[in-house]
This record gives structure tokens, C-alpha cells and sequence, in this order.
């Protein structure tokens, strides 16, 4: 008798929970229209996975992140990265390193145009970074690119990485301002180096 | 010298019956007392660092504390939590001792009369201590692929009760010097509840997540209990139990985990009744007489619901986790055992309504991937407040470490303690029914401390 009724309960938060669940956990993927393209793969879904700009690590609660999984992304990786993203997010693609050799997620640009070459400091003219120790990652193209951007040393939610999205100048800076300071680390060591005034 | 036989025999049955009523019949009210009840150990390095709270911690052993949290684990994750207990038992005899007459007279203090008239009590202490150490937590949690939301599977086992404990009693009575009567009892116990679970938490909506996770309890508990009286130079009584208890028992826990803004999160939950059947196991043996008397006994105990609710504030690299339960355990109660349901009223005399608290912290250094802890829980005793002297309470401080971006690894120190009272039935009479009128006690007050460790690591795949 006190098994029947305490299984007729469980039977019923099951199916209690499987009911809210075809309300938003969703298991299996909408059907996509014929001849979907290998190509166009990534470029699709972000027109349905709007937010996966914002949540690079995985939808975590809500609207928020805490701030140092942006700052130390592995925290990010630990807490909200799926297992299975990987299988649909290429490594090779959308990936970078950061100084502590972490992967550091830089969402593929899907409207912006190919970086410039030769670029040089554009206005508007900001000053350089003040932590000499900061590292900006940066991938972007030019004006209108979509790039995405991770700074350590600096607090950046998503949303502050989708205004940074809109400012095309602001990543070519930010290309400038790593190349001044990483080229004397990443530079070869200077042959025949003589004495300079 | 036939006189003297005589009395000796008459002492020694006397004797005899009393005391081994001690053990095995539950007639005082405080044989009621069930070690598995109000007894929880804890598991997660991390929670018992915050004190206890862990409602709304987001790793494997959110299968036991708050199952919708296992929604909030992305990859497939193995952990494995080891502890280690030191456990201390002061113990003290009051100089007062305590009749207790079964017949409705009420209870008096005074000294006993018959074969104790002309002794006093003699003030008595002692100390006994043990340690352990056991596997805490071995879980597995498998998150399955989705396109929304989350819904992740969780399988595990924990070491959910602990019964570790030892204890010293040690008696007299003088009349006179070189009349004495001394008593010693060495109690030693081990073993524990095993909790098994199974369960799963699923996204309901972007800020709501439901858990549900079934358990299945076994475990046994060795009891022993050495008890010798020297009294008079031509007494001598000694008396060893040994009691084996095996517990089997299921129940299931639903909960939800709610996240209410960017800083605060809830979580409620509830555990409904465990039956246990427990299956005892009795050997006595006597000083002096070779044959062992065995008995054998089965009965459920029934724990009533426990209701949990918990919230997190989190600023970043700090969150404050707050935790309470309530268990109403008079309701607890025996079953499928005529014998054992006559004490259900003591039960309800015995035991109390109990909130269980606890309140911890964490702040995290992200660039040393180190966390550091600290809590206080107040997880007073399931019985009544004359039965304590000052309740259980204790604070704890962990810390934990994030290696690369896999694997964690979290240690804590628990402190914790409590005094209590407790009586122990000296001698006692029968009626030629065999039922028990009146006992003579001894009030024992019991300092108990204890320190424990967690380390648990996780990896996540």
C-alpha cells in the first residue's frame, strides 16, 4: 500500500516533467529544409542561435555569467561548456589561445568582411592599453565585421562584446594596440645589434 | 556463609535481569533513540566547506542535496569524496542519581535504597576516542545532448549516516573506604547508511529547472557494549552484547532550482518518508556462564518528510549559500512489529521538531583557480530539549582548486559538537509479569566533539 502510493506520485512528477519538458528543453533538433549545405552549417544556425554569441560556454541560468568566466574562460569551459558543442563547433573554427594557453571563444563572423592588410591606427584614436600585462585577443575584420573580442584584465559581459561587435574602428585599435605590445615578445632577437645613441 | 550464598544469588539475579534489560528491551524512553535519525554526515568537500549548504551548488552531489541543479552541469562528470572522522566522547556520572517508578509514581531524585542504601555516588569521568575513514561520495553525471535547455542524468552513492561512536562509563559508589562498588561500560560502534541514488534534472524554462532523484539506503550498524560491576568483595558481574543492525530502505527527493535574477537563486525541496526495515541481530554472553544467548529481531522504522529550502547570492566571485530543513520527527514511527509500534507514543515523548540551518560563503580568485570557503551550520538533535545540554552546532573552512579546466579538487575541515544527557538503568525490578516497575539510574552527561575532513575531486570529460 505505501509503495503503490508513493509510486503513483513518482509516476506523476515523471509525467509532470515530461510535459513541462516539451516546453523548452529540447532534445531533438527542428527539421531544416532540404539541400542544407555543408558550407552554410554554422552561418544557419546562428540565424536561430542568436544568443550563442552571448553564452559561448553554453546557456547557463538565465542571462548571466559571472564575470570572471569571460575574464578566465576556464571557469567558463568547467561550469557551462556542453560536452557536445565541440561536435557541432569546430575547434579549428571560431577558437583561439590566450596567454594562459586557454581556448578562448571567438564567435565566427558571419556578415563581416576579411581582415585588412596592412592596417594601420585608424580614428577614432584611443589611448594605449594601461596594464602592460593585458592581452587582447581579437579576431574582426573591418568596418561592419562581426567580430567578437575577449579581454583579460577587463570585465566584458556579452553584451558589452555586442557593442564592441558594432564598432568595426574599435577592433582595428584593438589589432593595433596587441601588435605594439606584443611584437617585442613575438619579435626575433635583433642580429649584429650594435650600440645605439 | 550459607547466608552469604545466598545473598549473593539473589543480588546476581537481580542484576541480571536489570541489566541486561539495558540492552535488550526498549522499556526506558530512551531506547527509542535510533541512531539513523537526525544523524546526517554530509558529502561534497565543497558543501560541507560552506557549512553544509549545498541547494544550489552546481556538481555531481547536487544528486543528493538538490537534483534540478544536476541541470546546471554541462559535461560528463566523475567524482570521488573521501573522509575522515576523529571523534571524542567525554562522559561524566552525576553524583545524583534518578528512580524511576513505571507504576505512575512520579519520578524522584534520591538515592536508591535496598542494596545501594548506605553508598553514595562518587563523581566519575571518562574518555574515549576513535577515528575513520571512509569512502564519502562516488558520483557519475551524464548530461544528454540538447538543442535548449538542459537535462542531465546523475548516478551515485554516499555515505549519508555515520556510526562511528564510542563511549566510556565509569562508576562508584563508596560507603565506606574499602567498600566500593565500581562500574565500567566500554561502548564501541561502526558502520553506516549508504544512500544510492539515481535521478535527473531537466530545464523547464530559461530560469527553472526540475529534479527528481530516487534512493535506495542500505547499511548495518555493529554495536558492542562491554559492561562489568564489581561490587562487595564476593560480587563480580560481566556482560558483552553484541547487536548487529541491517537497514534497507527507499525513498525519492523532487525539488526545484529557480533562478530569480542575475544575483539570487532559490531552491525548494522535499524528501518523502523513508521506511527502513531493519533487521537486528542479538548475542549476549555472561561472565561465567559459557552459552551465548542469541535473539533476532525485525521491524520498519518509518522517517517522516523532510523539507528543504536554500538560496545563493552570487556577486561574482562570491556567493553566500543559505540552507534549512525541517523534520518533524515526532512522526517518526515503528512498524510490522506489534512489540516495537507499543513505543511509538514514546517516540512522540522522545523526539522534537528540528530546523536545520546552514550558512556559507565562497569567494573565488580566478587567475590562482583557488576558492576559498567558510560556514556554520546549526543541525540541533532530533530529541527533546531536557535530553540536551547544549545542541550541535559547528563551523567549517575548505578550499578548492581548479586544475586546467577539468578537474577540481576541494578539501574541508568540519568542527562540530554538542553535550547531551542521558540515563542509564543501574539495576531495575520486575513484577512476576516480567514487566518493568521501577529502575534505579545513573544520569550521564556526554561531551561530544568531533573533527572531520572532505576531500573530493572531480574530473569533468
Amino acid at each position: 500500500m505505501f509503495m503503490n502510493k508513493y509510486f503513483t506520485l513518482l509516476f506523476f512528477l515523471l509525467i509532470l516533467a515530461m510535459t513541462f519538458s516539451g516546453c523548452y528543453t529540447v532534445l531533438m533538433h527542428p527539421q531544416t529544409e532540404e539541400g542544407y549545405a555543408q558550407e552554410d552549417y554554422q552561418d544557419a544556425c546562428i540565424d536561430c542561435h542568436t544568443d550563442y554569441n552571448d553564452y559561448p560556454y553554453g546557456y547557463f541560468y538565465g542571462d548571466h555569467y559571472s564575470d570572471y568566466w569571460w575574464s578566465t574562460p576556464r571557469y567558463g569551459y568547467y561550469y557551462a561548456y556542453p560536452w557536445w558543442w565541440d561536435y557541432y563547433w569546430s575547434p579549428s573554427e571560431g577558437r583561439q589561445v590566450n596567454s594562459q594557453n586557454e581556448d578562448v571563444f571567438v564567435p565566427r563572423s558571419s556578415t563581416g568582411e576579411k581582415a585588412t592588410r596592412r592596417g594601420s591606427i585608424r580614428p577614432p584614436y584611443v589611448e594605449p592599453l594601461s596594464n602592460p600585462g593585458t592581452t587582447t585577443i581579437t579576431r574582426g575584420g573591418g568596418s561592419g565585421g562581426r567580430g567578437g573580442s575577449v579581454k583579460e584584465g577587463n570585465t566584458q559581459t556579452g553584451k558589452d562584446s555586442t557593442n564592441n561587435n558594432n564598432n568595426g574602428n574599435n577592433n582595428n585599435n584593438q589589432d593595433q594596440q596587441q601588435k605594439q605590445q606584443t611584437q617585442p615578445d613575438n619579435t626575433k632577437k635583433t642580429r649584429r645589434g650594435g650600440g645605439r645613441q | 556463609m550459607r547466608s552469604a550464598m545466598i545473598v549473593k544469588s539473589l543480588l546476581y539475579i537481580i542484576l541480571l535481569s536489570g541489566l541486561s534489560s539495558c540492552s535488550l528491551m526498549a522499556q526506558y524512553i530512551d531506547q527509542v533513540e535510533e541512531i539513523t535519525a537526525g544523524n546526517f554526515f554530509g558529502y561534497g568537500a565543497r558543501q560541507m566547506g560552506m557549512g553544509g549548504a549545498g541547494m544550489m551548488s552546481f556538481d555531481g552531489s547536487a544528486l543528493f542535496y538538490n537534483p534540478a541543479n544536476l541541470a546546471r552541469i554541462p559535461r560528463i562528470e566523475a567524482s570521488l569524496g573521501l573522509s575522515h572522522q576523529e571523534y571524542t566522547d567525554k562522559s561524566s556520572v552525576r553524583e545524583v542519581r534518578r528512580i524511576v517508578d513505571y507504576t505512575g509514581v512520579s519520578p524522584t531524585e534520591q538515592t536508591f535504597q535496598d542494596r545501594f542504601a548506605g553508598f553514595e555516588s562518587v563523581f566519575g569521568n571518562a574518555e574515549d576516542s576513535k577515528s575513520n575513514t571512509r569512502l564519502n561520495s562516488a558520483i557519475l553525471t551524464v548530461p544528454y545532448p540538447t538543442y535548449r535547455g538542459s537535462l542531465v542524468f546523475g548516478f551515485g552513492v554516499a555515505n549519508v549516516a555515520n556510526f562511528d561512536r564510542v563511549f566510556t562509563l565509569s562508576h562508584s559508589d563508596s560507603a565506606s573506604p574499602g567498600n566500593r562498588i565500581t562500574a565500567r561500560g566500554n561502548e564501541f560502534q561502526t558502520g553506516g547508511l549508504t544512500q544510492w541514488g539515481a535521478g535527473a534534472g531537466i530545464d523547464l524554462s530559461p530560469r527553472i529547472a526540475f529534479g527528481l532523484s530516487l534512493f535506495i539506503y542500505t547499511g548495518k550498524h555493529d554495536y558492542n557494549w562491554r559492561y562489568r560491576l564489581d561490587s562487595l568483595p564476593d560480587l563480580q558481574y560481566g556482560q558483552e552484547d553484541y547487536i548487529t543492525d541491517k537497514y534497507f530502505g527507499w525513498n525519492f527527493k523532487p525539488s526545484l532550482a529557480i533562478q530569480m535574477n542575475q544575483y539570487l537563486s532559490m531552491a525548494l525541496a522535499f524528501e518523502t518518508p523513508l521506511t527502513m526495515s531493519v533487521k537486528e541481530d542479538i548475542s549476549t554472553t555472561y561472565d561465567g556462564d559459557p552459552s551465548i544467548y542469541v535473539d533476532e529481531v525485525e521491524y520498519d522504522i518509518r522517517r517522516p518528510f523532510v523539507f528543504s529550502g536554500g538560496m545563493a547570492l552570487s556577486f561574482n566571485e562570491a556567493t553566500l549559500a543559505l540552507d534549512i530543513d525541517y523534520t518533524d520527527w515526532t512522526q517518526m514511527e515503528y512498524k510490522n512489529n506489534i512489540f516495537m509500534e507499543r513505543y511509538n507514543d514514546e517516540i512522540e515523548a522522545y523526539y522534537d521538531k528540528v530546523f536545520r540551518y546552514r550558512i556559507g560563503g565562497e569567494y573565488v580568485f580566478p587567475k590562482l583557480g583557488l576558492s576559498l570557503r567558510g560556514g556554520y551550520f546549526v543541525d540541533p538533535l532530533p530529541v527533546k530539549k531536557q535530553f540536551i545540554d547544549d545542541d550541535r552546532n559547528g563551523f567549517s573552512l575548505g578550499f578548492g582548486i581548479l586544475i586546467d579546466r577539468v578537474m577540481t579538487i576541494d578539501v574541508a575541515w568540519v568542527r562540530s559538537g554538542y553535550n547531551r544527557n542521558s540515563d542509564f538503568i543501574y539495576a531495575s525490578t520486575y513484577d512476576a509479569g516480567d514487566e518493568l516497575t521501577a529502575s534505579h539510574n545513573l544520569i550521564v552527561d556526554e561531551d561530544i566533539s568531533y573533527d572531520r575532513i572532505y576531500v573530493t575531486s572531480a574530473y569533468r570529460f
